[in-house]
Parts: C-alpha cells; structure tokens; sequence
C-alpha cells in the first residue's frame, strides 16, 4: 500500500475551505466523509517514531509529522466519531457550520501528530477559535455570552502554554515537544483549563448544555481530549501527586453530575469525571497506567459521544432535556434507548462493554489504596448518575412527553454505528492490546474481574432507592454567574475608573505631563544619589 | 544612486503643485498627489530591496564638510521606518478618495507635509534639522486632527495643540542644552562629547526628549490627546497616524538614546528598568481603558498606546534580540491597526457611526467585512497565524533571555485583557438584526482594496516572518554600537 506522509489534519482543512463553495449539506456531507476517508487511509500508513514534514521558522525546526501509537489510536477513533458525528448532524447542519467543524477537526488531527511546541500551540488556538465561532449566535443571547466566556477561559489558558513555552524555549533552545525543563506549572494550568479540571471546569457544563445538540456532540467528543493527549505528551512524569488529583476530580465530578437534572448538563460533569481516569492512568505512568488512560480516551470519546448524541435525539423528538419533563421514552424510541444503555453501562464500567477493559487496566497499573478506592467511589456515583438518567428519562412512568418529530433515519444509523464499534471493541481485548503494542496478561473475563467490576455498579443500584428524593430532577438555570464572572466584573469597575480620569480637561492632561516629567527627574535624582 | 533627497523633494514640490493645480483646473490634483505617492513608496522600495548593496548612505546637502553639514542618512534600522513608508500613505491615500469629499486639495495637501515631516526626521542626522521636521510634520497633524471642522475635531486639534506644543517646547529646551553642553548639532559629533559632560546633566536631557517625543506617540501619561484626536479625524489619517508617523516619533526617540546616551549608560543608571516598567504601564494602563470605551476610534486609540507599551518594552530591554522584537511588533501593528481602522470606516459607511451600540446587526449587511473585522481583532489578540503571535512571541523570548520575567509575563496579561475588549465589538456586531434605515452601501474599490490588502500583508508576514526578519535583522547594528552610526555619518 502505498503511504502518504501527510498530517491528515491538512485534509480536513482543506476540506473545510472547499465546503464553503459547496451547494447544499448533501454535497458537504459527501466531501466531509470523503475527507475523513482519506485521513484514514492516511492514518493507517503513516510510519511510526519518524520526525517528517520539517521546515524552519523563526530559526527553530517545526515538525509537522510525528506518529506513536498512542496518537494514531485516538486518531482512528477521531475518525470514527468524526464520521458518525457527521452522518447524526448533516440533516440539519447550518452553513457555517460544515467549514468550522472541519476546520475544529482539523486542528484536533493536526494537534495529534505535530512535534515541536509552536505548532502544538498554533492548533491548541485554532481548535478554541473555531470552537468559538461554532458556540457563537447570532440572535442567541446565552450563546454569545457562553462563547464569550469559553473564549476568555480557553484563550487565557492558551497564553499561559505561551508563557510556558517561552520560559522553556529559552531555557532549552530547542521547541521540540517535551517535558518542559521550566514553567511546568503553566503548563499545567493550560493544560487543566482544557481538559476541564475540577476548579477550572466551568466552561464546560456551561457551554456543551446551551448549544445546539449537534455542535454539543462534536465539541464534547474532541475539546478536553486533546488537553489529556496534551497531558501525555508534555509531561512525562509518574507523579503520584498527578493521579491524586485525577481521583480527586473524578470524584467531584460525578458528586456536582447528581446534583443536576438537564441531561447534558450531567453528561458535562461526567466528562470532568472520566478526564479524572484519564489523569490517573497518565498520572501513574507505566506502561500500562499510560496505556490505559489513553484507552480510556479512546473508549470515552465513543461512549460520550454516543451518550450526547442521545441527549440530542431526546431533544430533537421530545422538546426537552430536563428529566423532570421526560419519562417513559423507552417505548418511543426504542432504538435510542438500547444504544444509550449499552453507553451507560460502558462508562459505569460494566463489564463486557469498553470502558471496562480500559478501567481495569488502570486499576491494574497501579496498587496503591487511595487511587484504588478513589476509582471505586467515583465509579459509584457515575452507576448512580446513569441509573438516575436511565430511570428517570426512560424507564419512570412519569410525564409522558408527546413525541414531536421521529428520530431520524440518519440519527438512528449514526447510533447504531458507534454501539455496533464500541461492542466489537469490548468483546475483543486482545486486539486492543495489540494495537497499542502492549501485553497486560489481565484475562478479562474471569470471575474475578467481572466481580470486581460489577461491584460499583451493584452498590449504585443498592444506593438509588435511598438516594433518589435526594437526587431528584429539578429545574434549571442556562447560566449561574460564578467566580470566573466575579473577577472579570471587578476587572470592568477597575476600567471605569481608569477611563473615568480622562475628563477632557485640558489642565488636567497638561499638568500630568509636568507631572510625568517632574516624576522623571525626581527619579533620576533619586537613583544618582545610592 | 542618491535618491535619498528626492523623499523630501517630492513631496514638497507635491505641496506647492497640488496647490497650483487646484487653482488651475482640478482634474490634476488626484493624479499628481498619486505620482508623487507612487513615487515615495517606489524609493522606499527601492532602498529595502537593495539594502545590501546601498546601505547605509549619507547625502551630503550641499556638499560642505561632513561635521557642519546637513547630512540626510540611511542605515539598517531606517529600513524598519521604510517598511511603513512604502506601504501606509499611499493605501491612506487611495482611501481618502471616497472619504475626503470635502476640500480633498487641502486633504493631500497636509497629508503631503506630513509625509515631509516624517521622512525629514527618520532620515536627519543633525538635531537643527530635525527640529525643524518635527515641527513641521506635528503642525500639519494639527491641521489634520481639525479637518473634519466639527465641534469635537476642534476640541481635540487645540487640546492636541496645546499638548503638543508643551511636548514641542521641552524637546527644543533638550536641544538647546545639549548645544550649550556640547557645542554640537551633529548627531554624530554628539555621542562623543556627551561622555564628558556630568552624569546629572544627561539624565535632565534624556528626560526633555523623552517627554517631549513622549507626547507624540502617546506615553502614559502624555497619551491624553490621543483618544480624542482619533474620534475627531477622518480614518486616511488616522491610519497614516498610528501606522507611520507615531512610530516615527518613536524611532527618532530611540535613535536620540540609543546613540547619544549609549546602551551602556542606561545600564549603568538602571534605566532599562524604568523604561521596561514604563512600558508596561503604558500598556496595562492603555488595554484598561480601551475596556470600556464606546466609541470604536477611540477604543483603537487606547489599544494603539497599549501596543507601543509593547514596542517600549522590547527596545527598552536594550538587547539585540529586542530590538530586532520591537521593529517587528512596530511593523506588525502598524499593518494590522491600519487595517482594522479601514474596516471599521467601511463598517461606518453602513451606520454612520462608530458608536459601538449602533453598529447592532451589522454582519448581515457587510458579511464579509465583519468576518475580516473580527479575524483581524482575535489577531491583534496574537493568536496564530497572525503576524501579532509571531511578533509576541520574538518579545517574549528577548525578555524572557534578558532576564524581565514579571514584565513579559504582563504582556501575556495584557493580551488577555486586550482579547475582553476586542470581544465587545464582536458581540455587538454580531447580534441579532433589527431592522436597519437606509439601503445596502456599496464598497467601492478604493475601499476594500487597502482593507483585503494590508489583512492580507499581515497573514502572509504572519506565515513567513523572514520576509520582514530579513529586513531589519541588521537594524541593531547601528543602534547598540554607537561608533557604527559615528563612522557612517562622519567618516573613517
């Protein structure tokens, strides 16, 4: 077979440039796939370990092509999501839209297989300003206040990577992707405010709930994995202290997911809450922890993806999303309600479904306590969180909300597809291994295993009778003002008073600048005298 | 070949033509001003493509020796100036065709003097003469700020005018003293004599110029007639203010400094420290008030000071990588502010404002230019691949190796400030349409063509930063060593 070097992020640009001049979604949605195709092809070609596609700027060597396994991994399963994504959404697609999620793919490709730190940086920018513009509306006041916070929250993160990288390039001299030999810590903050840290996560509940369904689907499947590849890739170290914090955030997020009932919003802060697994595998760092983590990337990239693409089916035919206003769905759609229960128990961890095997490897990486019972309880509270969703969305015979549209036979195929991948994926572990080039000897079907696996889910099932008063849907707010406001408002008070001083007196702006000069002098007389 | 001189010929010889034209018959004033601009930008050119071989070069005015002369010089670090010179007045010029529709004769005019000015006093190697442009380039841009004739373009011409010529009478006491300390005008018989006299005596000078070309390109806190002076003036000049003549005055600053006082001297009297700690005054103070402005002129205004805060920053360091950083971040601006100034006129046509609240609905009038707008304002924020990043990126790394990490690190801040304000626009641009008086305007092309290409400019030096790196990589030369500079003027 015949290889082409080429970063298959490059593709999809120049695919999402050429759907600008397209006629009508049809034709978009062909050259898109045909897009993704060709990347596939690519992907599948491309030689491992090798730095290729390098050229200087700015008298350092950019690498535009860099492939391990991990990074052609996740960017088979891109393309997978990619496709199914678009087969879900090309009905209803807008214009603009098919540009800039080609181009938001693009970049998220191109992210995966760069090998030096400016064009990690370049595609870290671009993939939050398409983003952007993809969450922005023009007649939608709680979407142009929700990009304008996801812009300011994503772009201040970009700049302390800026910073970090400065700090390292001229500390090293060469912008080759590594571990970082100063400023690590900015580059952790970056890092968390992409992959929605606990603290920093706000923007992500917030944004993926007041979006249309079909962008929500798109943003949640790509955004914070490229922070937890970038996480991978930057630092290399096995730091307990790292995968602490992931148990810690897998634990928050699933506590702050049953507090909320909008079923995006609990999806949201699940994401903070699987990104917690990913950062304890990467955090443990062996082989396997590393492997496993990325795994999880993988898996969770299908299962939320599907997970959202049955929050955006519900609200194509029912109108809502609250599960205050849902109940009794399964009748109705019954095609969406077996493909999100095969997703809700993959990412509850059940096994014989993927987020098992990629669970069970974390937990084999490592045998300390803390990760290990931090891993049992978060996996507690997500078999809550689901059987909460699935309860009360499909299964209560609560209000029986009137189907307005049927599904359609797009949607209905795009799930189909991805729960069809996610089970092949789950009945066959060792060729998951296989592909990441690693041999765990976990045998994953024993009865051990399966027990152990099972365990979080059965204590949820136990809890949600007694839990569920305490759990139960509420109505709620699109936005609820926070810290992150708070500061940017006392920012605005500090610049009124700034331009407040220019009165137009023209004695005033004459004596500052006797005053500067006074200042000035002063200064000099001051300094000449030490 | 000489062609030096002909920058300050032809425009002055443009000057007393377009007046005679205009007396004769009309028809010829458009033509003229546009051979001469042609012409100007061409010499530029000229000078940039065969800098190897031509720079630097002295003409010698009238021939007399070399000390008392009136020398006209090009070196390296006039190539940054030259940049400006063959790209901004001529596209400011093709804009004012359509904007200027009211007395254009005296419009090109002025503007010509302008140019006369700036060239004169980026080329002047003796402190009489420059004195002389100086003046002569501020007083048409007084002129120039009241051309529209309306209440709040008189306001800020006198306010303009009374600053200024504070700023104008502290820089002519700098020049006086330091022919009363050295007995010399020559810029280049100045260094050497400067040496000698008492350290206190350099510091009060170094003070006069600074406030006294710190009020031309708006130091905080000289800054105060800069807003008003921009909401009060039409946008041709506006863009030739912020893209060539403010950095002008900037130049001739750092040129008097850097030559006269010595790198040296300023690290001896920790003055590297304050000018670094000024310019991020200067830029911190311009993104905080740019915040809440109104008014679209202005808030440029604010964000040019900001900027330049940047340019201070990196010449300030006093190092050869920031110098090279702050000659790139001085073009880059330059280009970028020019084009968001044409885009906000073209978007002004539809509303006839440049209030921000009423620009609501505008990107379904003009789609394409409110996408360029917003492309150009999250570029000016230096996200790649905006020449904005590449330029953040060289001052960033020139004071990161010189050692100033808390003021590189506020200039990450103030990007991030600077992103909350440009934001403002962008949402009310894109909001919601309500219904809008008037019909469709149409674009001509003297209107969009400066506009596509200057944006355009700026993403192609943004990809390939050498095509302006090779330029003014040399710029430092004739900066940090004073005696590359002695020896060009006055010979071996």
């Amino acid at each position: 077979m015949p290889a082409i070097t080429m970063n298959p992020g490059f593709i999809l640009i120049l695919v999402g440039i050429l759907s600008i001049f397209m006629k009508n979604n049809k034709q978009r949605f062909i050259l898109s796939m045909a897009g993704l195709a060709t990347s596939l092809f690519i992907i599948l070609g491309l030689p491992e370990g090798e730095r290729l596609l390098t050229f200087v700027f700015l008298d350092f060597e950019i690498i535009l092509l860099e492939v391990d396994v991990i990074s052609r991994n996740i960017a088979l399963v891109f393309v997978i999501f990619g496709a199914g994504a678009f087969i879900y959404s090309y009905k209803f697609c807008k214009k603009k839209e098919f540009p800039l999620v080609n181009f938001y793919l693009g970049f998220s490709f191109m992210i995966l297989f760069v090998g030096d730190f400016i064009s990690f940086f370049v595609a870290w920018e671009i993939i939050t300003v398409s983003a952007f513009f993809l969450i922005y509306d023009i007649n939608d006041a709680v979407r142009q206040h929700t990009a304008q916070y996801y812009i300011l929250m994503h772009v201040s993160g970009g700049l302390m990577l800026l910073w970090g990288i400065i700090l390292h390039v001229t500390e090293s001299g060469s912008i080759i992707l590594t571990m970082p030999e100063r400023g690590l810590i900015f580059f952790l903050i970056s890092i968390a405010v992409k992959l929605a840290f606990v603290g920093v996560h706000t923007w992500l509940p917030r944004t993926y709930a007041n979006i249309p369904f079909h962008i929500s689907v798109i943003l949640s499947a790509f955004t914070s994995k490229i922070g937890v590849y970038g996480l991978y890739r930057i630092i290399e170290l096995d730091n307990m202290l790292i995968a602490y914090f992931g148990a810690f955030s897998a634990i928050l997020g699933v506590i702050l997911a049953m507090t909320h009932s909008d079923i995006r919003k609990i999806l949201s802060y699940h994401i903070v809450s699987q990104i917690g697994y990913m950062i304890i595998g990467i955090g443990i760092g062996s082989e396997l922890g590393i492997v496993g983590g990325s795994f999880h990337i993988i898996n969770h990239i299908l299962y939320k993806g599907l997970l959202f693409i049955m929050a955006g089916t519900v609200i194509y035919s029912f109108g809502y999303e609250n599960l205050e206003n849902l109940g009794g769905l399964w009748k109705k759609v019954p095609i969406t309600f077996v493909t999100s229960l095969i997703a809700a128990l993959s990412i509850a961890g059940f096994p014989f479904f993927n987020g098992y095997l990629s669970k069970t490897m974390i937990k084999h990486s490592t045998d300390n306590q803390i990760i290990y019972y931090g891993m049992m309880i978060a996996g507690i509270g997500t078999a809550l969180s689901f059987i909460k969703i699935m309860y009360f969305g499909f299964i209560r015979e609560g209000n029986n909300p009137p189907m307005k549209k049927k599904p359609l036979f797009s949607m209905r195929v795009s799930m189909v597809f991805l729960a069809g991948i996610m089970m092949t994926m789950a009945l066959l572990p060792e060729q998951m291994e296989s592909l990441f080039n690693i041999s765990t000897g976990i045998n994953y079907f024993s009865a051990y295993e399966v027990w152990n696996g099972v365990q979080p889910i059965l204590i949820g099932l136990a809890l949600f009778p007694i839990l569920q008063k305490t759990i139960e849907p509420h109505p709620e707010q699109p936005i609820e003002p926070d810290f992150y406001c708070d500061i940017c408002n006392s920012f605005i008070e500090f610049d009124n008073k700034v331009s407040k001083i220019h009165t137009g007196d023209m004695v005033r702006y004459v004596s500052w600048v006797l005053f500067a000069l006074v200042l000035l002098l002063l200064n000099f007389y001051v300094t000449s005298l030490f | 070949m000489d062609l030096l001189i002909w920058l300050i010929i032809i425009p002055l010889f443009t000057i007393f033509s377009i007046g005679i034209f205009n007396y004769i018959n009309k028809k010829f004033v458009l033509p003229v001003v546009f051979t001469s601009a042609i012409l100007q930008s061409g010499i530029a050119i000229y000078y940039i493509i065969n800098r190897n071989n031509l720079l630097p070069q002295l003409y010698n005015v009238g021939n007399w020796q070399r000390d008392i002369a009136i020398n006209l010089s090009i070196d390296n670090f006039t190539l940054v100036i030259f940049v400006l010179i063959a790209i901004m007045p001529l596209l400011s010029l093709l804009y004012s065709i359509t904007e200027i529709q009211r007395k254009p004769a005296k419009f090109y005019l002025l503007i010509n003097v302008l140019l006369l000015g700036a060239s004169g006093m980026v080329m002047t190697a003796d402190l009489f003469n420059f004195y002389v442009f100086f003046e002569i380039a501020s007083i048409s841009s007084y002129a120039l700020v009241a051309f529209r004739d309306e209440d709040i373009s008189l306001e800020a011409a006198f306010e303009y005018l009374i600053i200024g010529s504070i700023g104008s009478v502290f820089l002519l006491l700098g020049i006086v003293l330091t022919y009363q300390a050295t007995g010399t005008l020559n810029m280049a018989m100045i260094p050497g004599r400067m040496a000698e006299i008492p350290v206190i005596t350099r510091q009060v000078l170094m003070s006069l110029f600074i406030i006294g070309l710190g009020v031309k390109f708006a130091l905080v806190p000289l800054h105060a007639w800069m807003p008003d002076a921009y909401q009060g003036s039409p946008i041709s000049y506006i863009v030739l203010s912020s893209g060539l003549v403010v950095n002008v005055y900037f130049f001739v600053l750092v040129r008097i400094l850097f030559i006269f006082f010595g790198v040296e001297f300023f690290q001896e009297t920790i003055f590297t420290n304050l000018i670094v700690g000024w310019g991020v005054l200067s830029m911190l103070f311009g993104h905080g008030a740019a915040l809440q402005q109104d008014n679209l002129k202005r808030l440029f205004a604010y964000s040019t000071i900001a900027q330049l805060g940047y340019v201070i920053i990196a010449f300030g360091l006093g190092t050869e990588a920031g110098i090279v950083a702050g000659s790139f971040h001085l073009i880059s601006h330059a280009l970028l502010k020019g084009a968001i100034f044409f885009t906000a006129g073209n978007l002004h046509k539809a509303t006839g404002s440049y209030q921000i609240r009423e620009m609501k609905g505008m990107a379904e009038k003009m789609p394409v230019m409110s996408i360029i707008f917003v492309l150009m304002l999250i570029g000016m924020v230096g996200i790649p691949p905006s020449n904005i990043f590449v330029s953040k990126w060289l001052i960033l790394s020139a004071a990161v190796e010189a050692g100033y990490l808390l003021p590189a690190f506020m200039i990450v801040f103030g990007s991030f400030l600077s992103l909350g304000y440009y934001l403002r626009p962008v949402i009310t641009i894109y909001t919601g349409y309500t219904g809008f008086p008037g019909k469709l305007p149409l674009l001509k092309f003297n209107e969009y063509f400066p506009t596509l290409l200057l944006a355009g400019i700026c993403l192609i030096i943004g990809l390939f930063p050498g095509y302006i790196l090779n330029i003014i990589d040399t710029a430092p030369e004739f900066l940090l060593e004073q005696s590359n500079f002695i020896i060009h003027i006055l010979g071996g």
